[in-house]
């Protein structure tokens, strides 16, 4: 396990892997999502199975490239994981292959950067004013630099 | 029923007189939901030589349909006037009534804490 990845296992091949798991009694799905790690270049898949009998669990992931993401659809050995990889897919802007139907799960469109994409502009933050632009009137000026903290300098436009 | 532990993060009160209009909170704030307005007015103490520049406090708004409750503006004011308050029963009947400003967020017991 590298320095930053989760607990468990590599799932790589994917879909081989967790049919692997799944085998093993780890048939209960629990959560399927996604991270994006710019810096490393990649979206990370983490998997959670639970195995009911003795109330086992794995965590399991995989490495795909930020440029062109592609997961294999494990709905063939999981199917209630449908939901999870349709929200991956608008999201994390991933292709599932295999999947029976990748229609937008929770956006109306999937034209836009993927909202879950840290490098996506997060409209409230584009649009809305920033208050903390208002002066202080205390008569000192502020030592740093006044842009509101944790916003990336290009989002800020001119309402902020 | 329990009872409300009395460090339960339930709203927070706002000290107005502690208040200097600094704006770090304002800044600080991940949410953006904090905002003031202020003016300087100048007051010259008794046995000064030079007016002295005060920050009078015009408005102070919190929203809470946007705080998440963090606490990172309680704890960057350098003048405690923010605490926090368990009392968590402020309903709105539209979003506007979620905007709290210096009078509500005054009324927040802070002696109940
Ligand atoms: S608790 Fe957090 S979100 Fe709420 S006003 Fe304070 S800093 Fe903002
Ligand atoms: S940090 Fe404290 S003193 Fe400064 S503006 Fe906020 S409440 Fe007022």
């Amino acid at each position: 396990m590298s320095a930053g990845s989760p607990p468990g296992v590599v799932l790589d091949p994917w879909l081989s892997g967790v049919a692997r798991l799944v085998e093993e009694g780890f048939d209960q799905l629990d959560l399927l999502t996604a991270v994006d790690l710019p810096r490393d270049g990649v979206i990370e898949i983490v998997i959670h199975l639970v195995r009911i009998e003795d109330h086992a669990h794995v965590f399991g992931h995989v490495r795909l490239p930020r440029a062109d993401p592609v997961l294999e659809s494990v709905t063939s050995i999981l199917p209630a994981a449908a939901w999870h990889e349709r929200e991956i897919h608008e999201m994390f802007g991933v292709e599932i292959s295999g999947h029976p139907d990748l229609r937008p799960l929770l956006l109306q469109s999937t034209s836009g950067p993927p909202p879950l994409r840290k490098d996506t502009p997060l409209v409230a933050r584009v649009e809305t004013p920033w208050p903390g632009a208002v002066e202080e009137t205390t008569g000192r000026r502020s030592r740093r630099a006044v842009t509101p903290p944790g916003v990336p300098p290009e989002w800020l436009g001119e309402g902020s | 029923m329990s009872a409300i532990p009395p460090r339960a993060r339930g709203a927070i009160a706002l000290d107005a007189s502690a208040c200097t209009s600094c704006m770090i909170c304002v800044r600080e704030c991940p949410d953006w939901c904090i905002e003031i307005e202020s003016h300087t007015i100048e007051v010259t103490e008794p046995g000064a030589r030079r007016p002295r520049s005060v920050a009078v406090l015009d408005r102070f708004t919190i929203d809470w349909g946007l705080c998440m409750y963090c606490g990172i503006c309680v704890d960057v004011c350098p003048f405690d006037a923010l605490a926090w308050v368990p009392q968590h029963h402020y309903p709105g009947v539209v979003p506007q009534d979620l905007r709290h400003g210096i009078e509500r967020l005054e009324e927040f017991d802070v002696s109940d804490s």
